[in-house]
């Protein structure tokens, strides 16, 4: 609810977190611009600037956040939790962490950069040295066992109503998992043709089709790429940074699976591993999927479980092996 | 297999203590839904142990302490974050419900990081509309129609003015489109903050009243001015004498000096051990049963033959006085 306070109370949330007084001035002359991290050190109390209080702080903001399906982003850490403590934020990020996965079983993961896949966008990132190496902005993911990430307990969150929402996780899943079997691009004039098949080209049990594709490009789900350096237009779709966390590979199998259900043949796994890249995204490549600037086989890689070392299935180690 | 469902559990999500896997996945349950029945609650459970347990758990095992012990434990780690997993019962139907909420009398985190300042301050003209202008020593209907929540979309004069008494805020505060507002009246009905009758009238759902119910109190009553003996306040917002809960549909004394308030079902309680006449249980004025407090004021009252049909857009003598 929003704050409906009239009569002397503290002001709203924001101002009130922003103005957080600091408690050892001291810190704050003698931080400089590098040492971040210990600016929090020595309190460990329950002060208004105290690391519990920040990380309460970023916890509640986080799960806000979530709320609503908008990245948590640096900047608005800083500005909204962290206020003239923003030195502090390698500390309060890893301590609000720790809580969210101990008490929720959630935590935040860093969300993919933008990949740079249109010529321009490429010499452009070459151009500038600054070119950011992590997006700073995170997402809220479950990282409970997915025995517990089932429909009977985790509903698809609100708005509007359940069964739109449910049909909207569906049609995201679907349209993600599109993109990543053919090969991490699909021209739009493809994809159409996939909607139609599905009778799905004009209006979706969520929205307008158009409406439908701009919610999940603004949500991050899906990027749409126009590049006309070749001449002609061409527009194409890419898994969008959301996508690739909340969409991982697990996911698209056991969506291929539910498609092709029980009969499937018995290679249908390696198919789609195949389709997916699985296997050669995890050398150094030259591929489209591998853009992510920092020459490692990209976030893509992590999904699901991602912010710690993805732990290989046997097979996919194996085949490693065999290619290496 | 190649797709490895369950690779070995992060070594943060300690799922032998007290507080494990499953207490988490049912906390979760309580982010993606945001206010969830007893009802509701059984299968959710049952799916989380059948989880945790690794054997089929069905609905009908789960009992009332079952899910006790699941809320303690839940707050047991929450409230260090000022959440709590709260209970109340329904007003009307005393149906019982639980929400997570938050225990601070700041504003709701969610709300202050999706909603724009302008749509908070439209909220707040909705909650003073319910409390003050439509909850008069005579009419204490608590709730607002459509038409005067879309009337609302203005930032009326008499409102600036007020919201300059506190200098800070409102002050700035811009009108909503009629659109704007009747997306944040839905958004507010869809999260469970706010119902909305048959008739067009909306009212705080218990979700709400949990979250709220002490800053309703602090902003909407007035304690007696302790230099003027004259003074006794004003108090807008009272509890029931039968469950302690806060009354905004129910009954009230037929004395309008009397404070006493009983929702529907508890004046059954209530009154089960009294023989003969009904009577206030604080002023032993009888207990007619006709003074209503919630929407039943304007639509009890209005004339007859018309039933539901007659919507809050007629403008009755009865809802003219309300209007100014
Ligand atoms: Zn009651
Ligand atoms: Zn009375």
């Amino acid at each position: 609810m929003p704050p409906i306070s009239r009569k002397r109370r503290a002001p709203a949330n924001e101002e009130s977190e922003t103005t957080i007084s600091f408690t050892q001035q001291r810190n704050q002359q003698r931080a400089s611009p590098d040492d971040e991290d210990d600016s929090v050190e020595e309190e460990q109390g329950n002060g208004s600037g105290s690391l519990n209080q920040l990380s309460k702080g970023l916890v509640r903001y986080a799960l806000a956040c979530e709320y609503s399906r908008m990245p948590i982003k640096r900047q608005d850490i800083n500005q909204k939790v962290l206020g003239s403590h923003s030195r502090a934020f390698k500390h309060v990020f890893a301590a609000a962490n720790a809580q969210l996965v101990e008490t929720f079983g959630m935590e935040m993961v860093e969300l993919p950069n933008r990949e740079k896949v249109t010529v321009r966008q490429k010499r452009a990132a070459a151009a500038s040295e600054s070119q950011a190496k992590t997006s700073n902005q995170w997402v809220l993911t479950n990282a409970l066992p997915p025995k517990y990430r089932v429909p009977e307990i985790i509903a698809p969150p609100r708005i509007p109503t359940l069964e739109v929402e449910s049909a909207y996780v569906g049609l995201y899943t679907l349209i993600v998992a599109l993109i990543s079997l053919s090969g991490g691009s699909l021209p739009e004039n493809k994809l159409e043709r996939y909607l139609k098949r599905m009778n799905a080209d004009q209006s979706t049990p969520v929205d307008r089709t158009d409406k439908l594709l701009a919610r999940m490009i603004k949500e991050g789900y899906i990027v749409k790429i126009k590049d006309s350096s070749a001449g002609e237009e061409i527009v194409d779709y890419m898994v969008g940074p959301r996508g690739k966390v909340e969409v991982g590979d697990d996911a698209i199998m056991g969506f291929v699976k539910t498609v092709y259900g029980d009969g499937a043949m018995e290679d249908l796994e390696q198919r789609v591993e195949r389709s997916l890249g699985i296997a050669e995204r995890r050398v150094p490549s030259q591929t489209q999927r591998a853009v992510n600037g920092n020459g490692e086989a990209g976030p893509s890689t992590q999904t699901r479980r991602p912010g710690r070392p993805r732990r290989r299935s046997r097979s996919e180690q194996e085949r490693g092996e065999e290619s290496e | 297999m190649a797709y490895d469902p369950d690779p070995s559990p992060r070594p943060d999500l300690d799922d032998t203590g007290a507080y494990n896997n499953s207490h988490r996945a049912f906390l979760q349950a309580f982010l993606s839904h945001s206010v969830l029945t007893a009802d509701e609650i059984k299968p959710i459970l049952a799916a989380v142990l059948s989880a945790h347990e690794g054997r089929p758990m069905l609905e009908g095992d789960i009992t009332a302490p079952d899910i006790s012990q699941y809320v303690t434990a839940v707050n047991s780690r929450l409230s260090s974050l000022d959440l709590e997993i709260r209970s109340t019962r329904s007003q009307t139907d005393r149906t019982l419900i639980y929400a997570l909420v938050n225990t601070t009398s700041d504003p709701l985190t969610q709300l202050a990081t999706t909603r724009t300042p302008d749509e908070i301050s439209y909220v707040k003209r909705v909650l003073d509309a319910m409390f003050e202008t439509n909850n008069t020593r005579s009419r204490e209907i608590m709730a607002v129609s459509s038409v005067e929540a879309a009337n609302l979309a203005k930032v009326g004069r008499n409102r600036q003015s007020n919201a300059n008494e506190d200098g800070e805020e409102a002050s700035q505060a811009k009108n909503l489109s009629l659109n704007e507002a009747e997306k944040v009246l839905q958004e507010c009905v869809e999260e469970g903050w706010f119902l909305r009758s048959r008739a067009g009238y909306y009212s705080l759902a218990p979700r709400a009243l949990m979250e709220l119910r002490a800053l309703l109190k602090e902003t909407y009553n007035e304690p007696p001015d302790p230099e003027d003996a004259e003074d006794e306040g004003v108090t807008r917002i009272r509890d029931c004498e039968g469950c302690r809960e806060i009354v905004t549909v129910g009954q009230r004394c037929s004395d309008r000096e009397c404070g006493c308030r009983l929702h529907d079902h508890c004046t059954q309680q209530f009154f089960r051990n009294q023989t003969g006449e009904r009577k206030c249980p604080k002023c032993k004025e009888e207990w007619t049963g006709n003074s209503f407090v919630g929407e039943k004021v304007v639509t009890r009252t209005r004339p007859s033959g018309r039933g539901s049909g007659a919507g809050p857009s007629r403008r009755t003598d009865e809802t003219a006085d309300l209007e100014d």
